[in-house]
């Protein structure tokens, strides 16, 4: 963040570029970003309680399934969307890079703030869904300005160190969305964590997003709050969003010469 | 920012700068090169040893051949590069001029880019829209056309733009790397102006180029740059003439090997770059002033084509204009017939250059008294050039061949006076 000093004003100026890119450059524009995710909803809903039938404890019906669907979808495309996008940020702008002085973190960070953007407007219709169904359980609200700031920590220390790495190694962009996708599935986000068999019981701690949706979950939904994954997410903020920004910066130096 | 004492440090110092570029035969050999220390690689030293001081407010030219490791010295000190070894030290704000149309993103208008680098530049939230105005008055674009996306512009357009939102900065150090040559004629003597302007604005400037006309013209003292080291350094005058001799040797050497007819075109191409700035008068485009007619007198003032060694000659230039008001230098060279120069100058080399205005002068009269030049064949060179003696508006290039014949002894091509002693 320290780079960042003084550079403010472009570092704003820049997420206005990536926004009107985003949201005005294309021919549907607007319409796309309300689309893509609109579609992706529908069909797992389709898919995992109409047909798998998948329940939830908490919330019974498809309905149920649907709230909770949400709750753990719209900051999981955010979270997706800021790696996948901040791992090619860099080798996306070489040819600015090469030429202007310009902190390499500005890039990798603009992406991780304008992917949070669909993911406010997303939680918003969400509560206000929840509102209108009298379902809104205020008491875990409190959670959600402190899981903002832990998925930032998570996904802009794994995006800077994504970003230096695909750099030089430009596999990297092809095998994250195979990752993704695999973090997607191991995440509960399309079944609750009680259908996880026992003898896969592991899984959930090796996975960074695991505990950052369950307490989406608890926030959003007002379930009961799990400590374990209070401390797996303070371990992965630790390990990520420190470890990240320092191999960045033990990577950061030899970028400009491999340009 | 306050201005530093100069006597105190320098504007730019390098200490013993050295820059190596690993290659390596995979990709992933460089990361791995991160972590452990023994990986493959094959290093090319760009730089080498490299130590120079800039004073504040000097302009200070880089030369060398292709290669040589002016751009990365550029880059070094513009920071988008980082030295291998030794140390820079710029003191105050940096403007690097390095590629013109850096930062430009084809889908935004015209006017979203001037913004962005303007940020980027440094530009703050209060002073944008200011500097929005300045950039859009030099540009010379319409606001019409500064709201239109930058994809759609002729390659003019987008240079002028480029050209306004690069050298709309008040930095403190400016580094140039030839871009000069932009637009069409009107806008390149914009540019050049511009520059001028830097240079004579106290500002630190430190220019590379190729063109050794115009390094003469602008820089103060001058480092030669020879594969990564310092070849030599210090008055422009010396180091450019060192530098002259080099090539002209090089070029000299490989003619012998090859003696092609094409090397010697490529030599004497190389050669008129040398003598004249490479912004070429632009055939199509405006120009204020042309030259009409070129004639060589003999001592009655006929004109001529055979002259006689120590008889008075005089070249007559005259010149159409389109732009009255516009004031101009004139350039004339004589070349032996191989066109090896001979002797050239122009009345902006004068001590007290005469003011030349459309208004008040359309010929001009160079007059060689008792010409010394000596038996052989002649060719001759004119040029007319902005007030600043850098920019070209017409030239005509190795025209009026004419010979001269001299009646006494003397051998080679110029008559040196001299007298013998016992």
């Amino acid at each position: 963040m320290r780079e960042l000093k003084g550079r403010q004003h472009f570092f704003l100026m820049w997420i206005q570029r990536d926004l009107r890119g985003r949201y005005l450059g294309s021919m549907g524009g607007l319409a796309w970003s309300v689309v893509t995710p609109l579609f992706n909803i529908v069909l797992y809903y389709f898919v995992f309680s109409l047909i798998l039938r998948v329940r939830i404890e908490e919330l019974p019906g498809d309905l149920g399934f649907f709230f909770y669907l949400l709750a753990g979808l719209i900051p999981w495309m955010s979270v997706a969307e800021g790696l996948n996008r901040s791992a090619g940020a860099l080798v996306e702008q070489e040819e600015f890079i090469k030429k202007t002085v310009v902190p390499l973190a500005i890039f990798p960070a603009t992406v991780v703030v304008t992917s949070l953007l669909q993911q406010f407007v997303g939680m918003g219709l969400l509560m206000l869904l929840l509102l209108v169904t009298g379902q809104l359980e205020i008491s875990g609200l409190y959670l959600l300005p402190v899981l903002l700031l832990a998925q930032v920590f998570v996904v802009l220390g794994a995006g800077l160190t994504l970003a230096v790495l695909s750099v030089h190694l430009r596999d990297v962009l092809q095998v994250l969305p195979l990752v993704t996708q695999l973090l997607f599935y191991c995440t509960p986000i399309v079944y609750p964590s009680t259908m996880i068999p026992e003898a896969m019981s592991w899984i959930p701690l090796l996975n960074p997003a695991y505990p950052l949706i369950d307490l989406y979950h608890a926030a959003l939904l007002g379930f009961d709050i799990n400590v374990q994954s209070l401390w797996l997410l303070a371990f992965w903020v630790l390990l990520l969003g420190f470890g990240g920004v320092f191999l960045f910066r033990l990577i950061q130096p030899s970028v400009e010469d491999y340009f | 920012m306050a201005r530093r004492n100069p006597l105190l440090a320098p504007a730019v110092q390098l200490t013993e700068v050295a820059k190596a570029y690993r290659s390596y035969e995979r990709p992933a050999d460089r990361l791995w090169d991160l972590f452990s220390r023994n990986s493959r690689f094959v290093v090319h030293r760009a730089l080498e040893g490299v130590s120079l001081s800039i004073q504040d407010g000097e302009t200070f030219g880089v030369i060398g051949e292709n290669g040589a490791g002016k751009s990365t010295l550029l880059k070094l000190v513009a920071g988008t590069s980082i030295p291998t070894q030794g140390a820079v030290a710029v003191h105050g704000r940096v403007a690097a001029l390095l590629e013109l149309g850096t930062g430009f993103h084809p889908a935004e208008t015209g006017r979203q880019n001037v913004y962005l680098l303007g940020a980027l530049n440094g530009v703050g939230p209060k002073d944008m829209d200011n500097y929005f105005q300045q950039t859009a008055a030099f540009s010379e674009l319409s606001d019409d056309v500064l709201n239109r996306p930058v994809k759609t512009y002729s390659t003019g357009m987008f240079m002028r733009l480029a050209f306004a939102v690069a050298t709309n900065v008040s930095p403190d150090v400016l580094v140039i790397d030839e871009a000069l040559s932009v637009g069409d004629m009107h806008f390149q003597k914009k540019s050049l102006d511009r520059i001028m302007s830097f240079c004579d604005g106290g500002k630190t400037v430190l220019f590379c180029s190729h063109n050794l006309y115009q390094i003469r013209a602008l820089c103060s003292r001058v480092v030669w740059l020879h594969r990564g080291q310092v070849m030599a350094m210090g008055e422009t005058e010396e180091v450019v003439a060192r530098y002259e001799s080099y090539e002209q040797k090089k070029s000299k050497g490989q003619m012998k090997v090859k003696g092609g007819k094409a090397e010697k075109e490529a030599e004497k191409e190389a050669e008129k770059e040398m003598v004249v700035p490479e912004t070429a008068p632009g055939q199509q485009t405006f120009t204020p002033v042309r030259i009409r007619e070129i004639d060589l007198l003999d001592e009655e003032g006929i004109p001529s084509e055979k002259f006689k060694s120590f008889s008075d000659m005089a070249i007559r230039v005259r010149l159409k204009f389109f732009d009255s008001h516009t004031t101009y230098h004139v350039g004339v060279i004589i070349y032996r017939s191989d066109r090896e120069r001979i002797f050239g100058t122009g009345t902006h080399f004068e001590e007290h250059p005469a003011h030349l205005s459309g208004e008040t002068k359309d010929e001009l009269i160079l007059s060689i008294p008792r010409l010394p030049i000596l038996s052989g064949d002649y060719l001759i060179s004119v040029f007319v050039l902005d007030e600043t003696g850098l920019h070209v508006y017409d030239q005509a290039e190795y025209v009026h061949p004419f010979t001269v014949r001299n009646a006494g002894r003397e051998l080679g091509s110029v008559y040196i006076p001299h007298e013998w002693k016992s």
